[in-house]
């Protein structure tokens, strides 16, 4: 159902005009919006397509480098997200905001705690934080509670319930639905609706299709920071949205040719650690580029800790290069001596030396050949390293004394490979490779995947991202609820057979 | 390899920007106590200097490894103390031959600090909360075995404090403790150990990551720190030839101090050994200054308190000009490292003014030498943002360096003619040649002034 149609004539309620905004590479290029009086506007989009840019500006938390915003009539140019809340613009952000040691009312209500001479007055916070906890249906949530005892769902139905409390013309939604069960999107959705009733203008970023087509009034799709296209919900195929989304086929560009692969190069067996890794399994042979899919965050990243033994195993093992006895691998330090390399999700706070040099990243795996006795390094050795694979992996900078932190996302990750290349690791587990990072550098991380793969080396890569593994893999496994429900080889694959495999563990027989 | 290969390049900026604010921060304060007081520039006071410091050397260089791997050591002070105890008792009450009880003495500190390494790293706890557990244990533990006396040793030690070098009249333990400075700095900066500190204090979580174990590296760090430390005390020891429970107190924050003048940061990753000696010797020089000049203590915990401050300020623009994007032109790279110098000259200058008019005031108890101080202050600051402007770029810096120039042509005729204040007209003229040639240069860059 799309609900009643938005009053399409009039002034629209916010107007943005050729907004932009740089960092490293274009976030935003020229985007030209329109958002009408009590309409759900959504806005799709790949991974760094500018959804989250886009919404951060409009909410004041990003200043852009040029275009113009009108609010109704006025000019609006917010400095500070406080504001645009004050120009009744709020935005739910998709990183939970709530501090977890103070109660839920005082969360809801933080800057304008009501109080008498400096005194929290507790009654009537109480009062005006169940009212707004109605709202959005968490009646059984004592307003008193601490935000930290909440499950992830209902503090995300807090955080919205925050953004709902106050005088609102505009709310952007950044993917709201992504921590909560099935009656807390439908509690959600009818709160929409009723704003929208309101005449409220609604932005909703989401990568859920189904919610979009349920929800939205029109579409806007961006596409590496650029504005493609805003079609009215009803009178577009999802195909269609899709097709604009991606706006080439990937898959086309970095074709693996998929040749036989090499003998098995790790085994895992029955891994599990906690709730979310529940036995799981697979195999990976040199000469592959073996992709785990799934959705995000149940179990992928975990398991390959588990393979690099940055976490400790509750049960199952893992098998090295055919080997019948199970490899001991229960720090990262043994791994790394058996040959894994893992590359962190998060790689500035897990992978990178961001204040030091490119050098000292580039060798930090390895010293021990590059010093005198093991104990005196050798500069110039170090140097010529690091100039070695800066070349080799085309990473882009001036000397190799560069400071990590000064270089792009894709550099950066470039940094993190050449340190496991020169710690010459032949199972290389790569995950969420090109997260953060704009399309050229992406592109060539998929071209040094391949070509490592073909240099006989075993490859891992986690991803949420399904078409880029639909481009580079030669197998592709799926997991679902912390084990591997299918393993597809390419020409097997089709996208639905994965996102029912990623969906079957979820389904009936929960053990 | 060629001389002007871009490292080659880029270490000289480093080190000139790493040592030029410490080094200039020194001279600027033993030039100050020299004009103030007659007896202070002597061959006696640096010599005085030297053999008092070695153990604040030692401690300092243990405490800015351990805030390298972003840590901190509480209990020097204290273990220093025990170390002192566990010395005197063993020679005294216990009759050991004295290398038993000196070994017996590293053992305590090695073993203070593998204790502070070890607790803190099994149940990852904050350093500051395991050491600050130390600093009272050993503190309790020295007096509980000394029974709270003072202890005599006498002359069993006394020759370790009392062989000077001949000549130079250097103590055996400020060589000692230099020979460590010097070898500390090499470790760090070259050696495997050195760069997993620095890795370490970067980004423990990427060390691990990367398949190093960094709990040895730190538990090394702790007990190499206690090591430290017990050598410290026995040069104490030696010096006083008694051991005293109440020694080493407040001996943390002192070394905490000389390693951030020194440039050290509190969150780890970075630090030098040799910056912090430095530190020290700025901490010492300012100490038997301000005592020369006949200030009491409160005042000089006043201005040292101050200094830290001042160098921490500053230290914040040096980083920053370090981490700057490198300049495109050899011009604009000769405009912003003049930049810097500038940056320096101007602080130097503020710190100069301000302290020579707080020691004009506590000698003569006039409050007009504090209005030239300010006008010191005021120039210095001048010329300080004009440097920070060119070190950025920024092209309104031309215009403050054409004023600068200006004022130091008239200000250092005036001076010449009265011929009265020969100091200040010489540091004006300093000043000239050093503004003219750049602004020449930067008038001519105009157009690619960024």
């Amino acid at each position: 159902m799309t609900g009643p149609a938005p009053e399409s004539g009039g002034p629209p309620l916010l107007a943005l005009e050729g907004v932009a905004k740089s960092y490293a590479s274009f976030a935003l290029e020229g985007v030209t919006l329109e958002l009408r009086r009590g309409e759900v506007h959504a806005l799709v989009g790949e991974n760094g397509a500018g959804k989250s840019t886009l919404s951060k500006v409009i909410a004041g938390l990003v200043a852009p480098d040029a275009g113009t915003m009108t609010l109704g009539r006025r000019a609006y140019a917010p400095a500070s997200r406080k504001a645009a809340e004050h120009e009744g613009v709020r935005m739910v952000m998709q990183e939970l905001n709530l501090i977890a040691n103070l109660s839920v009312a005082e969360n809801l209500f933080l800057d304008q705690l009501p109080h008498r001479w400096g005194w929290i007055d507790q009654g009537q916070l109480q009062a005006q934080a169940r009212a707004v906890l109605a709202q959005v249906g968490l009646d059984a949530v004592h307003p008193s509670r601490q935000v930290q005892t909440l499950g992830v769902g209902q503090q995300q139905l807090v955080e919205i319930a925050a953004g709902l409390s106050r005088k609102c013309e505009v709310l952007i939604l950044d993917e709201p639905t992504a921590a909560l069960t099935d009656p807390e999107i439908e509690l959600l959705f009818e709160q929409i609706r009723l704003l929208r009733g309101r005449g409220v203008g609604i932005v909703y970023i989401s990568h859920r299709m189904e919610e979009i087509r349920r929800l939205a009034d029109r579409i806007t799709v961006l596409r590496d920071g650029r504005l493609v296209a805003t079609r009215s919900a009803a009178e577009t195929p999802l195909d269609e949205i899709v097709r604009l989304m991606v706006g080439r086929e990937i898959g086309e560009a970095v074709h693996r040719r998929g040749g036989a692969p090499g003998p098995v190069a790790l085994r895992a067996c029955g891994l599990r650690r906690g709730d979310a890794v529940r036995g799981a399994g697979f195999e990976a042979h040199h000469g592959e580029i073996l992709g785990f899919a799934g959705l995000m965050g149940l179990g992928r990243t975990e398991t390959m800790r588990l393979v690099f033994g940055a976490d400790q195993t509750d049960g199952g093992a893992v098998y090295l290069r055919g080997s019948e006895t199970p490899a001991k691998l229960n720090s990262p330090r043994e791994a790394v001596r058996a040959g894994i390399a893992l590359l962190t999700e998060d790689r500035k706070e897990q992978g990178l030396l961001l204040g030091l040099s490119i050098r000292a990243n580039t060798t930090l795996a390895r010293l021990g050949p590059l010093a005198r006795f093991g104990f005196w390094l050798r500069r110039e050795a170090e140097r010529a390293v690091a100039e070695k694979w800066r070349d080799r992996l085309r990473l882009r900078c001036g000397t190799v004394e560069q400071r990590v932190v000064e270089l792009s996302g894709g550099n950066q990750q470039k940094v993190v490979l050449a340190k496991w290349l020169y710690r010459d690791c032949d199972i290389l587990i790569f995950d969420e490779p090109t997260r953060g990072i704009d399309v050229g550098a992406k592109f060539e991380i998929y071209g040094l995947l391949g070509q490592l793969a073909d240099e006989g080396k075993a490859v891992l890569v986690v991803s949420s991202d399904l078409k880029e593994l639909l481009g580079i893999c030669d197998r592709i496994a799926v997991m679902s609820a912390g084990r591997v429900a299918a393993v597809f080889r390419r020409g097997e694959w089709t996208q639905d057979k994965i996102m029912a495999a990623a969906l079957s563990g979820y389904l009936g027989n929960e053990s | 390899m060629s001389e002007n290969s871009p490292t080659q390049a880029v270490r000289l900026r480093r080190a000139l920007a790493d040592y030029l604010g410490l080094v200039v921060a020194l001279l600027a304060l033993v030039a100050i106590f020299s004009f103030s007081t007659q007896n202070f520039f002597s061959a006696t006071t640096f010599r005085t200097i030297a053999n008092q410091i070695p153990s604040a050397m030692l401690i300092a260089t243990g405490m800015t490894y351990v805030l390298i791997i972003a840590g901190i050591d509480l209990s020097v002070g204290s273990v220093l103390s025990l170390c002192g105890i566990v010395l005197g008792v063993g020679l005294v009450q216990g009759g050991l031959p004295l290398w038993e009880a000196l070994l017996l003495a590293l053992l305590v500190g090695a073993a203070c600090g593998a204790f502070n390494g070890l607790v803190s790293i099994r149940w990852t706890l904050p350093s500051f909360i395991v050491t600050l557990g130390m600093m009272e244990i050993a503190r309790g533990g020295a007096h509980f075995i000394a029974k709270s006396q003072t202890l005599y040793i006498g002359s069993k030690v006394e020759w370790i404090a009392a062989w000077t070098m001949p000549g130079l009249g250097l103590s055996l333990p400020f060589l000692v403790a230099l020979v460590i400075v010097v070898a500390a700095q090499l470790v760090l900066t070259g050696t495997v150990f050195g760069r997993y500190l620095v890795a370490i204090g970067t980004n423990e979580e990427a060390v691990r990551l990367s398949g190093i174990d960094p709990r040895p590296v730190k538990l090394a760090v702790y007990v190499l720190t206690g090591l430290l430390v017990a050598l410290a005390a026995i040069i104490d020891c030696s010096r006083f030839q008694s051991a005293n429970p109440n020694a080493g107190t407040g001996f943390e924050l002192q070394a905490i101090a000389a390693a951030v003048i020194g440039g050290t940061s509190l969150m780890g990753g970075r630090g030098s050994v040799l910056r912090t000696f430095f530190g020290v010797l700025i901490i010492a020089v300012l100490n038997n200054g301000l005592a020369a000049v006949g200030a009491k203590d409160e005042t000089k915990r006043l201005v040292t308190g101050a200094v830290i401050i001042v160098a921490v300020v500053l230290d914040q623009y040096r980083q920053r000009s370090g981490s700057r994007r490198t300049a495109v032109t050899p011009l604009s790279k000769a405009i912003r490292l003049y930049g810097v110098l500038l940056l320096f000259l101007g602080a130097g200058a503020m710190a100069v003014s301000a302290l020579d008019a707080l020691l004009k005031l506590i000698a003569t108890g006039r409050h007009s030498a504090l209005a030239t101080g300010l006008g010191g202050v005021a120039a210095g600051l001048l010329v300080l943002l004009v440097g920070r402007g060119l070190n950025e770029g920024r092209r309104p810096a031309v215009y403050g360096l054409g004023l600068l120039t200006l004022a130091a042509l008239g200000g250092g005729a005036v001076f010449a003619a009265q011929a009265r204040y020969g100091l200040a007209a010489a540091a004006l003229g300093a000043a000239l040649l050093l503004c003219a040639p750049p602004l020449l240069l930067a008038v001519k860059a105009w157009k690619g002034f960024r």
